[in-house]
Parts: C-alpha cells; sequence; structure tokens
C-alpha cells in the first residue's frame, strides 16, 4: 500500500529530461547541456577527477593549490610574449633545482653558492614578472560579467562560473585554455600566500581540526587519510614543476566533465565546444587510486585535549558510493540525523540532553574510495564527548535492533528525495548535480535511478546496511575534551 | 551519498570547518598587456563580438481573486515536482506604533512558531518534515510572508497545514515567551555586527531616531508586549482582502485555482484597508557621525544620501552611475585606492531604491580603523570627478552590464521570479516594470551620467556614518562629528509588572465566569465534587468514568473503558500522585502526571476558581479567552459571549515519544447543580477530530469527600 502512493518518480522529470543534451567529444571530454531561457545567463560547471587523494607522497596540498593557480592565466591569457615568457619561466626552475640541488648536500652545502644562486633566482623572477601579468584572466572575465569560483575536494576539482549568455564563447575560449595551456606564473607567490592561511583556516578551527584527526585516525594507508590543505611542510617545498607534472597526469580529457544550464541551445554548445575543447589532444587516463586500508581490527580512538569545545566525531568505515549499500545508508543518514525529528537530534538534543548540535553525513572525505559514515556532536555544557558517544550508540543499536516503522521510513525517503530535487531549481544546482553525477557516474541518468532508488529502499535494507557497518570494529572516534577546572584559586 | 553530503558539510561549517573558497577577486596591477595576440595557436579572446542580451522572458501567470477578496498568482513550471508559494500581506514595522516597536518581527515570527488552531507547534514542525515540506513566516519593514514549499506528491496536506498558520494561527504562550526572548537577545546582539549598526544609524541620522523607518526594538517596549498584542496586530493585517498568495511549480493552474478556491472559502475576517505607507519626513542636511565600540577591529562606513525609488526616473541611470563608481574590480573607486588599498577591505557604491520612500546612493566601505577619513576623502574626489566631466563609453558599458545582470540574478528560478513579479504588484508597480528598467539601463549614456551626477551626487549633501574602534573621527570636508550613543538602555524587571496586568484582565473575565455559573460564593463554598460521565469514542467504544475532586486540588479519576479497561489514577497538585489497573499500582510518569495536571485544572469548579488556587496563573488573551497555566500545563478557556460560562477549552497534551496532541472540548447542556451552572455535555476533538462525546449523568457536591481515603490505592 505504501508503495502505491509513490509515483514513479522518473516522470516526474519529463520537462527537464527534454531539455538535457549530452555528448562526448573524440578526446574524451563529456559535456550535459541543460536549456533553460528563461534568464539571459549560463551555469557552468567543469568536473575535474583531480583531487587531493592524486597528491603524490610528499606533495600533499598540490591538488588544492590549484585554486589559485586556475586564476592566473594561460599561454593566451596573461602573457605579454608568450615564448619570453616561457623561457624566463623556466630559467626560473633552473635556478631553484641548482638551489636545490646544493641544498640536497645537506651539511657540505655551499652557503656562498646558495646565496649568490639567491641573487640569480630574484633576478629570474622579475624578469618573469615583467613578461606575464596574472591578473589578465580575472581582469577579462570580471569585464564580460563572469563571476567564477572554483574549489578542491578529496575526490575532484570544480570550476564554477556565472556567465551572460551573450559572453558564452569568451568562457568557451578561457575554460578550453584553462585547460589544457595553463600557465603557472606567480606559482610562488600562490604557494606562499597558500601557506599564510593555512593556519588560519585549518588549524584554529576544532571543527576541522577533529575531522582531520578522525580521517588520520582511520585511515592507515588510504589517501583519504591526507588533508585537503595538505601539510606545510609539503606545501612550502611544492614546486612549479609538481603543479605541471600534476595537471598533465590527471587533468586529461577524460577526467573532464562540462556542464552548462541555461540560456544556450545545445546545438550551440556542441558547436563552440568542437571549436574549443575539440583541439585539445586526448591523453591516457591516470591510473585510479590503488591503495586500499587493511582491514579493521577493532574500535580506534583519538583525543583531542584543550579544545575550547567539547566535540565528537564518529566514522565508521563504509565502501565506495558505486556500492549497493550506499542509497540505504542515506536513508540511515536521514533517519539518524534530518531534521529535528532525527532520531540523534531527539535522544541527543530534546531526551537525554548531552549534545546542543548534532550532524549526520554519509559520505566523508569523499565518495570515489570506501570512506567514512561520520556523526559530529557538540557536548552540552557539563558534558564529555564520551557520554554523547554512549547515546549515538545506543540509538545506532536501536536502529540495528528493530525494524524501522513504515512512517518513519517513509519521512526519510521522503526527505531525502526532496533535498536532491530541491538542488535542481536554478541553473547553477542543475549544472552542479548533473556534472558530478556524470563525473563520478559515467551518465547523468544516474540522478533519475537515484531518486527512484531513494524511494524505494526499504525497512530490510536500512537495518542490514545499520547492522554492516555502523560496528564497533568498523569504528574511530574523536573526543575534543576541554580542559579540566582548575581548583584552588590562588596562583 | 556525496550528493547529499554538501548539505552537511554547509551544517559542519558550524563547527568550524573550513568553508569552500569563495573567489575575492584580487587587485589587478594597473598595467595592460601590450601584445595582441600572444600565441598564435590559442585564439585571442580580444576578437570576439557580442551579440545583445536579451531580457529576461517568463510564460504568463495567471491571476485572480476569490469572493473573499484574496488575489492570486499561479506560475505552472513542471520541470521539477516542487509546489512553492507565498501570501504577501500589506503589512509592516512601519505600521508599529512607536512604543511597540518589535511588535511586527514577533508576530511574523509567531504566525509560524506559535502553531495554529489546530496544529501544536511540535505537530506542524514533525508533520511539515514528514512531508518533506516547510512552512516559515515573517514580517519585514514593509511586507509580511507565510512561505510554504512542498513536494508535489504532499501538496494537498502541506497547502492545508499553510491555510491554517496563515488563517488560523494560536500564539501558544510558551512560543510568545520564546520569541520575546529571541527579540531580547537581538536588542543585546544589535551592536555587535557593525555593518548592522551602521545601516540602523545611518537611517537615524537621516530621519531621525523615531521615524518608522529608523526605531529600533527596546527592551521596555518588547517586554511591555502581550500575547493580545500579537493576536490583534495579525487580525488587523492578515485578512483575505489585503492578501496576495502567489504559487509557482508542477500543477495545473486550473485545479490550484479549485482547490485554492476551496481552501480559503472559510477565510472570511475583514477589517478596514491598510493605509498607505507613512510618510516620513525630510532627510537630515549633511551630516558626520561617529558609533565608537572598542571591541570594533575595523572602521566600517557609510557615506551617502537618500536618492530615489523605483519609480524615480533616473533610476536606472544612477544604479548605472553607482556600478561605474563603485561595483567591482573595474570601478573607480576600486582602481583609485592606491596608496590607500592595503587599508581598503572593501569598498562599493550602491543606489538602493526604497519602496514605498526614498532608498539611498551610499558609498560603503570597511577599513583598517584608521583610514576611515582618507577613505571618505577618496569618496568625496571620485564623486567630484564623475561630476565634471564625461566617463568613458567603455565604462558605461561594463557598468551597465554588471547593472543588467544584476536584475536578471535569480530569475533563472522561476518560483524567484514569480515572488518577484508579485512583490512588483504588492508595491504597485506596473507589470512589465522589470522591461521597462531593463530598457532604461540599456540607454544609459555618458551624457546621463554626468548629469546625474551633477543633480543628485554632491558630496557636501552626503552624510557620512562611522562605526569604529576610533574615538574621534574628522570630516575631511569639515563638517564637526556628532557622536553616536549606541547604548542599549538596561532591560528592567517589567516581568511582574506585565503578568500583574495581564493577570487583572483575566481575573476580570474569570470573575465574570464565576457570577454566569452562580457567584463567588456558592463556588467557593464546594468542598468536593463526584462527577459520574459516559464517553462514546468515534472509533467504537466506551469509556465510563467517576471524577472525584476535593478542594482544591485533589483529583481522583475511576476509569473503565473497553480499550484500557480498569484505570484509577490520582494527583495531589503538587506532582505526587499514582496510577493503578485494579491490582497493582505505580507512579505517575510524566506525560501522565501533564494529564493529571490538565484535567484538574479543567474540572469545572477547580477551573472557575482558578484564581484562588496557589501556583496556578490565569491571563487575558482577548476579551473572551483566558489562559490558565500550572507548572508545565497550560490551558485556554473560551467564555460564551451571551452565557458567560466557559463554552470551549484548549490543551495540548504530550505524547509519549513527545509529540503533542492538541486536545479540544466543546460544553453544553448546562445544569443547575444546588445553584451552580454545570455542563452536562462535553465534545472532544483531537487534532480537530472529533474523538469522543461525553454525557454527564450526574454531579454530587459537598459529599464529604476525604482526600486521605482517595489517596489509599486499590
Amino acid at each position: 500500500l505504501l508503495l502505491a502512493r509513490l509515483s514513479a518518480p522518473a516522470q516526474d522529470f519529463q520537462d527537464l529530461q527534454k531539455k538535457i543534451t549530452a555528448f562526448t567529444l573524440p578526446n574524451g571530454i563529456r559535456f550535459v547541456v541543460v536549456e533553460r531561457h528563461d534568464a539571459p545567463t549560463i551555469a557552468a560547471r567543469t568536473y575535474i577527477r583531480a583531487g587531493s587523494v592524486n597528491d603524490p607522497a610528499g606533495r600533499a596540498g598540490l591538488a588544492h593549490l590549484f585554486e589559485h593557480l586556475v586564476l592566473v592565466g594561460t599561454e593566451g591569457i596573461g602573457a605579454r610574449d608568450a615564448t619570453a615568457e616561457k623561457k624566463a619561466l623556466d630559467a626560473l626552475e633552473d635556478v631553484r633545482d641548482r638551489i636545490d640541488a646544493e641544498r640536497n648536500k645537506g651539511a657540505r652545502a655551499d652557503e656562498v653558492k646558495i646565496a649568490s644562486l639567491g641573487v640569480e633566482l630574484s633576478r629570474a623572477a622579475a624578469q618573469a614578472r615583467t613578461l606575464g601579468n596574472p591578473a589578465e584572466l580575472v581582469e577579462t572575465l570580471q569585464g564580460a560579467g563572469i563571476q567564477f569560483t572554483s574549489s578542491v575536494s578529496a575526490d575532484a576539482t570544480i570550476l564554477e562560473a556565472t556567465v551572460p549568455s551573450n559572453r558564452a564563447e569568451l568562457w568557451f575560449l578561457t575554460e578550453a585554455q584553462r585547460l589544457s595551456r595553463p600557465v603557472f606564473r606567480n606559482f610562488y607567490v600562490e604557494r606562499d600566500q597558500e601557506l599564510e592561511t593555512y593556519r588560519s583556516r585549518v588549524d584554529n578551527a576544532p571543527g576541522a581540526v577533529i575531522l582531520n584527526m578522525l580521517t588520520e585516525t582511520a585511515f592507515s594507508a588510504q589517501p583519504y587519510r591526507n588533508r585537503v590543505f595538505g601539510w606545510p611542510s609539503d606545501l612550502s617545498a611544492l614546486r612549479m614543476a609538481d603543479a605541471r607534472e600534476f595537471f598533465n597526469r590527471n587533468w586529461v580529457p577524460g577526467n573532464i566533465v562540462v556542464s552548462l544550464a541555461g540560456d544556450l541551445t545545445g546545438e550551440e554548445a556542441r558547436r563552440l565546444a568542437d571549436k574549443y575543447f575539440g583541439a585539445i589532444p586526448a591523453r591516457p587516463l591516470p591510473a585510479p587510486v590503488h591503495t586500499l586500508d587493511p582491514e579493521q581490527k577493532g574500535p580506534r580512538v583519538a583525543v583531542l585535549e584543550n579544545s575550547p569545545q567539547a566535540l565528537l566525531a564518529v566514522g565508521y568505515k563504509r565502501p565506495d558510493e558505486f556500492d549497493r549499500d550506499d542509497v540505504p545508508l542515506e536513508i540511515v543518514r536521514t533517519i539518524l540525523g534530518a531534521g529535528h525529528t532525527g532520531w540523534l537530534n531527539q535522544a541527543l538534543l530534546d531526551e537525554k540532553r548531552v549534545a546542543t548540535t548534532v550532524q549526520v553525513q554519509s559520505t566523508y572525505p569523499g565518495g570515489l574510495y570506501p570512506h567514512l559514515f561520520v556523526v559530529v556532536a557538540t557536548a552540552a555544557p557539563g558534558h564529555t564527548a564520551a557520554e554523547v558517544e554512549k547515546e549515538v550508540t545506543a540509538v545506532i543499536v536501536r536502529l540495528q535492533s528493530e525494524r524501522v516503522d513504515p512512517a518513519t521510513l517513509e519521512r526519510a525517503r521522503t526527505l531525502a528525495r526532496g533535498a536532491l530535487i530541491r538542488r535542481l531549481v536554478d541553473n547553477a544546482g542543475i549544472a552542479a548535480t548533473l556534472g558530478r553525477i556524470t563525473g563520478e557516474f559515467g551518465d547523468y541518468h544516474r540522478l533519475f535511478s537515484l531518486l527512484d532508488d531513494l524511494g524505494k529502499v526499504t525497512a530490510d535494507q536500512v537495518q542490514t546496511a545499520a547492522l554492516k557497518y555502523l560496528t564497533p570494529a568498523r569504528r574511530t572516534s574523536v573526543y575534543a575534551e576541554t580542559p579540566a577546572p582548575v581548583r584552588g584559586g590562588a596562583r | 551519498m556525496i550528493l547529499l553530503a554538501a548539505i552537511a558539510s554547509a551544517a559542519f561549517a558550524q563547527v568550524g570547518m573550513p568553508p569552500p573558497q569563495v573567489q575575492a577577486a584580487p587587485p589587478p596591477p594597473a598595467a595592460k598587456p601590450a601584445a595582441g595576440r600572444a600565441n598564435a595557436a590559442a585564439p585571442s579572446y580580444k576578437d570576439l563580438k557580442y551579440p545583445p542580451l536579451h531580457p529576461p522572458q517568463f510564460p504568463p501567470a495567471v491571476r485572480f481573486q476569490l469572493p473573499n477578496g484574496m488575489k492570486l498568482i499561479l506560475v505552472e513550471d513542471h520541470e521539477t515536482p516542487l509546489v512553492t508559494g507565498a501570501a504577501l500581506v500589506r503589512t509592516g514595522s512601519i505600521y508599529e506604533a512607536p512604543e511597540g516597536a518589535g511588535l511586527a518581527n514577533l508576530t511574523g515570527a509567531l504566525i509560524r512558531s506559535g502553531g495554529a488552531r489546530t496544529k501544536t507547534p511540535d505537530q506542524l514542525d514533525t508533520e511539515l518534515e514528514s512531508l518533506g515540506a516547510s512552512i516559515d513566516s515573517n514580517i519585514g519593514e514593509s511586507l509580511g510572508t507565510v512561505v510554504f514549499s512542498a513536494t508535489r506528491a504532499k501538496l494537498a496536506p502541506v497547502l492545508a497545514l499553510f491555510h491554517d498558520v496563515l488563517t488560523a494561527p494560536a500564539f501558544r504562550s510558551s512560543r510568545v515567551d520564546q520569541a520575546k526572548a529571541a527579540a531580547f537577545n537581538a536588542i543585546a546582539r544589535r551592536n555587535d555586527d557593525p555593518r548592522q549598526l551602521l545601516r540602523r544609524e545611518f537611517l537615524a541620522a537621516q530621519y531621525g531616531k523615531d521615524s518608522p523607518v529608523a526605531r529600533r526594538a527596546e527592551y521596555a517596549g518588547v517586554s511591555r508586549l502581550h500575547r493580545s498584542d500579537i493576536e490583534a496586530f495579525y487580525r488587523r493585517y492578515f485578512f483575505p482582502s489585503n492578501t496576495l498568495l502567489v504559487i509557482s511549480g508542477d500543477f495545473p493552474a486550473d485545479e490550484m485555482k479549485a482547490s485554492l478556491e476551496t481552501l480559503f472559502a472559510d477565510w472570511k475576517s475583514d477589517q478596514q484597508p491598510v493605509p498607505e505607507l507613512p510618510k516620513i519626513g525630510a532627510p537630515e542636511e549633511a551630516g558626520a557621525y561617529l558609533a565608537s565600540r572598542p571591541e570594533f577591529r575595523q572602521s566600517v562606513l557609510a557615506f551617502g544620501r537618500p536618492a530615489l525609488t523605483y519609480r524615480d526616473r533616473d533610476a536606472a541611470a544612477l544604479d548605472v552611475t553607482a556600478a561605474l563608481l563603485g561595483w567591482g574590480a573595474q570601478s573607480r573607486l576600486w582602481l583609485a585606492r592606491g596608496a590607500l588599498a592595503s587599508s581598503i577591505n572593501e569598498i562599493h557604491a550602491e543606489s538602493t531604491p526604497g519602496l514605498g520612500y526614498p532608498g539611498e546612493f551610499v558609498i560603503s566601505a570597511i577599513t583598517m580603523p584608521g583610514a576611515a577619513a582618507d577613505v571618505v576623502k577618496l569618496a568625496v574626489d571620485e564623486l567630484q570627478k564623475l561630476r565634471s566631466g564625461e566617463p568613458s563609453e567603455e565604462e558605461v558599458r561594463i557598468a551597465r552590464d554588471v547593472v543588467w545582470l544584476r536584475a536578471c540574478e535569480g530569475l533563472d528560478n522561476r518560483w524567484r521570479a514569480a515572488l518577484q513579479e508579485a512583490t512588483a504588484e504588492y508595491y504597485s508597480y506596473p507589470a512589465d516594470y522589470l522591461q521597462q528598467y531593463l530598457k532604461a539601463v540599456g540607454a544609459v549614456t555618458r551624457a546621463d551620467v554626468l548629469r546625474v551626477a551633477k543633480e543628485r551626487l554632491d558630496p557636501s549633501k552626503f552624510t557620512a556614518t562611522v562605526a569604529s574602534n576610533l574615538r574621534s573621527f574628522s570630516d575631511p570636508r569639515g563638517i564637526p562629528t556628532k557622536p553616536i550613543d549606541v547604548t542599549i538602555a538596561a532591560p528592567k524587571d517589567e516581568p511582574a509588572g506585565t503578568a500583574a496586568e495581564s493577570t487583572a484582565e483575566g481575573k476580570k473575565l474569570l470573575q465574570r465566569g464565576q457570577q454566569a455559573s452562580g457567584g463567588l460564593d456558592r463556588l467557593a463554598a464546594v468542598k468536593d465534587m463526584t462527577l459520574k460521565a459516559s464517553y462514546q469514542l468515534v472509533g467504537g467504544g466506551k469509556d465510563e468514568e467517576v471524577d472525584q475532586w476535593v478542594a482544591p486540588s485533589i483529583l481522583r479519576q475511576d476509569g473503565d473503558s473497553t480499550q484500557f479497561g480498569r484505570l484509577i489514577r490520582f494527583t495531589d497538585g503538587t506532582g505526587g500522585g499514582w496510577i493503578s489497573n485494579g491490582y497493582g499500582s505505580g507512579s505517575l510518569t510524566d506525560v501522565i502526571l501533564r494529564q493529571m495536571t490538565a484535567d484538574l485544572i479543567r474540572s469545572p469548579i477547580s477551573l472557575l476558581l482558578s484564581d484562588r488556587v496557589a501556583g496556578r496563573i490565569v491571563t487575558a488573551i482577548d476579551n473572551e479567552t483566558v489562559e490558565i497555566s500550572q507548572g508545565n500545563i497550560t490551558v485556554r478557556v473560551l467564555f460564551d459571549a451571551k452565557t458567560g460560562l466557559p463554552s470551549q477549552m484548549q490543551y495540548d497534551v504530550p505524547g509519549d515519544r513527545g509529540l503533542p496532541t492538541l486536545f479540544e472540548e466543546d460544553y453544553s447542556d448546562y445544569r443547575d447543580v444546588n445553584g451552580i451552572q454545570l455542563p452536562f455535555r462535553v465534545v472532544v476533538r483531537q487534532n480537530g477530530e472529533k474523538f469522543a462525546e461525553g454525557v454527564v449523568s450526574e454531579i454530587k457536591l459537598n459529599q464529604g469527600l476525604k482526600a486521605e481515603v482517595l489517596q489509599r490505592r486499590p
């Protein structure tokens, strides 16, 4: 009876599906275009499967640095004299090579030689600066009314833009150049800026610290253990050549999906894609990350002392998002943590009052490889992270020991589907969702089957997923503890 | 599932996760590239030609009016199975009485958070979540809104809830207290954000502190606001002919029209038309003001003057001028920072049209503390330059594009487009105002920019307002600086006064009820009461009950129901008591204790004597309703206007899982018992649906019941 009430959701999206055109260029770049002509703008997303999981050993933070590097221009944009600039940048790298070679001698290094190379270095850097204008790309886009940003996660890099539809061609031109002929001018300035912001963004936020500790403790081998931001010591050793190598290896056409939603026809998109993206040479795909964690043999615990807040982060190891249990786990997340009817919200916040916030995320820090199902909570004043964890575990045991009632299941399915559908209401949401789905699953149709699947999860599947994955042997807990109160007044 | 995970990462940011990086435009070096074609292989962007932009275009909306006067705008959009709607109601804080500042805001929040007559706040929350839907309410400066979002599959139940929230909000007292606490908190924190402080003080400097657009809520005023004020404010403005309902989404318009006609047929309240927006006085002449607070780490400044409304013929030209002067990395103020570059974090110029009254042309900036005066000087200089010669064609083109695109922002979402259309209608702008405006923007010339700058942007007439940790600020124009006192008047201990005042009204109503029932003397003489009743349940089944009450607050209930069998409950009115099935017994759980306390208050004699029972608070809600609370239980009693006797009672009973049920009881068949009028028939509704009907077979007074006897467990 309950199933009968669910209409076949895919039928709900016929209007949207009719607007979609998808094609793949001969070089392997995939396009998804959604025609929406109400407003004269286009949302563009370029998904590149190059994230911090692809950082080479000793180069943590390299993928993330591309948030800066995508802004400094290309061979065609930002060079005052492209040939001379390339020579100058090569010369700059050469001096750095020689400095490194001398430094690598350790105690036998010749400091006088290093000092004189330092002078040469500043001269080479100054020379390169006069030949390039790293602001030209940004100025050009802004002058055309194009808004843009970018983000790098564990799995991928995403370039975002909102484009006035009459400037579509400018976007195709600049984006194709960014994807094929970038010039990492200003590399060392950008790198050092990133280092400067590192502390304020990573080290000073207790929430960020415990999430970092969670992945570092949970994963022994898998790259998800590394921070997206990298390590300061790795960052300060990064070289322009590393960025070029990373780019050549990972930013290859077969790893790229472009999604466009807005005032643009599929035909026009195809024409501009052929014209600007078609010329990008095909390159072999890099091998996926093959390092997997050995089986975890029991619960792991890490403790952060002297935290300003008592916080708890719990992660359970779960398979990648291509696993058949991915959708049931999303329903598990919704039952536990969505809205004020979420079981954890009710138990921790309303009934036991041991916590003031609780959030559940089914996928962290990325989804392409086995990862974590995460619960994060802020302990209420007077309560500890361990007390909160006890209540979290009790709720999970309840989910494991009984089948969820039909009303709860139906609510969770409705909430999870609704959350996904509500992303599809404007150009930006549609482009981002379809781009990501295509980038991860290879086909935008997965969006619609996902909506179907979310509506079909059974109580059995929920219980099975909870029993299978939310177990002590798969668990890692991080407690952030506040300093113990000091007794006695006089210092 | 990473798609949905991003939602949670936004929430994770609250515990300190770094937010995704937002690209702040890096300051471009001034040098321009020399070579046109840098690389033969890569085509140059400089050779591209751009066609003109087309204006936004939407399918026509369906418009009509219901018999009760409510206007409707319906826009079909079948792209996704969602339906979104908003009631726009002509009201706002500008209509508040000066001494009641904060009332509109409180009312706006409580329409949704205070629950509906048919649903407790918790029920609303849970049901909406189960339906994957939301409802929110708000009253701003000159507009009130109640908004819903639903999926098509669950539209009908969500619309029903939306109807209840919009037309019959309940303003439950516990939520009123919460909303007032939130309002106090907002008052306490209103100086924390320098931008918020500045916006407020800028308006106050222009129009005076007591102007409808500048006045603010204070502790004293808010603490005097009472539930009845909120309900009265709601009633004054929320009526059908003062409401415009706009809905867009996945529905056939004719079906939606039909179901709205049925749904809102029962909304009949009517009021005098709401007057036009109050006129506000002429602005002050140029001034310079400083709000100094040691905890600010930066200077925030606003330098501007009142400028225009949407209907101003120069609206487009002023917007383009503002963009040219200060919007984005290509604007004059940004490019002219020079030596100040490292001291200025943000600077922009904006022309904000007022909807009903003049808006402002403002240059605002966030700077290092000491740089405020230099930045005002920079603004003065740039305004003077703008007034002394035409800008370049390229500057005007970029500015026109910026303004054009800003106007189109959000219109790729058909709901937002529909809401914008409705908002335009609400403020009486022509239906095609957006098209007209965009046309005007496209037509702005270099000469227009020079003309509006000369006519309307004289920096000597601007007002400078600075929020900073500086002790002094010297306006480069030589205008003496006046300090702004941002001290927040300390809260006084007013709750006692408030309670006393409301209790007086409540007592009056209750005393009228006592009079109608037979007089206080007779009621007070009742020492105990035995009541036998039989309840017929709608779903089948029967419940026989004997209530024994001993003044003032002992109650024992002996029940025998087809559903539960025998059940005996006892309370001493102070938290003690027990429950038994005749064989064994236990102490009262929290839920049952609350039910018993509610029953105790409702027991007819006890109810009428509520003003004489220690621990009970009696509050008037309106001319016919009192609210009686004891501990954490509150019941509302409606007195019949004609007879003065209790005719209806409402109360929430918490369920096992914390989900409360709304009970309503209608009393009738009043009969005389020893000179006292008591009801012999009661109809019980649960969450708005009839649940049981009870007939009293016998009421006996003063039988000599003893508390010690009743207290004994069977």
